[in-house]
């Protein structure tokens, strides 16, 4: 998956209305409550196969360390 | 060979609304609650009310349609029984006026009760210990909520549901899938209170909840036991008609419906005017098909049931 792919992927999926970027910070989004981290599983199990790491995903803040999180092997650029 | 050949469910008198919990958490929205989580409403017992009157109400319901003195033996699923000591089964007998010649046992499961439950009146109907089960569901996980959990107390509700389960030669008779993982334990629980740690006035005295990480194992673990349970039974996907789950929340039953290929129209999804009533949530689903005919004699309907334990379990049964 590219950069792009991800942040348009991602945005869809959290059903926001502005564009993500890598800086953008989760709680800063209109949209995200406590039901936002499960859409954030069924985005990375459907586009990555894997299991997220809820422990971890505590302690991260940006789109750029999910990305992280899910292994930046996983995408192309 | 069994069948299912009644099935009554009760609710405490006391509504719980999204407006009401508007009211109350003027920042937790209405219809971001319906949106999200699909429930409407939900019903609570009041204090002095508990998961045994619920289930008595229930059985004297199921009692109208069918005649008590067949009962032979007694099954209670609950995890808010009336005291550690006696068995809630057994006083659940005397108040009901079933013969005393017959068992009586609780257990102490959650949202695969209903499955469980199934499996052991199975058991004891093969092994000729009993022809007819009365299997109850009933839980009241309000008493187990803080009142300031806006989150859980949108979710779940108070409610009961009596099962009979017969012993007939023309009845079915479909293999179970059952699981445990309790290395889980702790993602669904209420830590103090019992042996273990003893209430200490701080959140541990209430029920806790890890939606994200239980998402996880339901992800890892309902598909698996789908494909299993259709296959243990040497049937195909095409010979399932009807699907009924735990109903846990709706968008992670969604979800569970895409990874397991099944189409909509054969997936039961309604939470609204009850909340998750745990294990009761099959059971109730049940009758509500039954009676607005979502299924027919003679369909194969696979039900699953998961979550506090970690605890799973399926089967096929027909109506």
């Amino acid at each position: 998956m590219t950069n792009s792919e991800f942040l348009v992927k991602l945005q869809d999926e959290l059903e926001e209305e502005n564009t993500l970027t890598l800086d953008t910070k989760f709680k800063e989004l209109e949209g995200y409550d406590s039901m936002s981290i499960l859409s954030i599983i069924v985005f990375i199990d459907e586009n990555f196969n894997k299991k997220l790491n809820t422990q971890q995903f505590k302690d991260i803040s940006t789109i750029q360390e999910l990305k992280e999180l899910i292994g930046l092997d996983n995408f192309e650029d | 060979m069994i069948k299912i050949s009644n099935i009554s469910y009760y609710f405490p008198q006391k509504s719980l609304s999204n407006a009401d919990l508007e009211k109350e958490f003027p920042e937790w929205s209405a219809v971001k609650i319906e949106e999200k989580v699909g429930i409407k409403n939900r019903f609570i017992v009041d204090e002095n009310v508990t998961a045994l009157d619920l289930a008595e109400n229930a059985c004297n319901k199921l009692f109208e349609n069918y005649e008590k003195s067949k009962i032979d033996f007694v099954l209670l699923c609950t995890q808010s029984p009336d005291y550690f000591l006696p068995t809630s089964a057994c006083i659940l007998q005397d108040k009901l006026h079933l013969s005393k010649n017959i068992g009586a046992l609780d257990f102490n499961l959650g949202c695969s009760g209903f499955v469980y439950g199934l499996a052991v009146a199975k058991g004891l109907i093969s092994a000729n210990i009993a022809k007819n089960v009365l299997l109850v569901t009933s839980e009241t996980y309000s008493k187990h909520l803080d009142k300031k959990d806006k989150a859980n107390r949108s979710i779940f509700g108070d409610g009961a549901c009596a099962t009979v389960v017969e012993k007939d030669s023309k009845g079915f008779n479909y293999e179970f899938s059952l699981g445990t993982d309790g290395s889980g334990y702790d993602n669904l629980i209420v830590k103090n209170g019992a042996f273990k740690c003893s209430k200490n006035e701080s959140e541990d005295d209430f029920l806790y909840m890890n939606g994200p990480e239980i998402f996880n194992f339901t992800i890892e673990n309902i598909p698996n036991l789908v494909k299993e349970t259709i296959s243990n039974n040497k049937l195909t996907e095409n010979d399932i008609d009807f699907y009924i789950f735990h109903q846990a929340n709706t968008f992670m039953l969604n979800y569970l419906r895409k990874k397991c290929k099944i189409s909509e129209e054969k997936f039961y999804i309604d939470m609204e005017n009850y909340g998750n009533t745990v294990s009761s949530t099959i059971p109730i689903a049940l009758k509500d098909c039954i009676e607005n005919k979502l299924v027919k004699k003679g369909d194969k309907i696979l039900i699953a049931g998961f979550g506090v334990g970690y605890s799973w379990g399926a089967t096929i049964i027909e109506i």
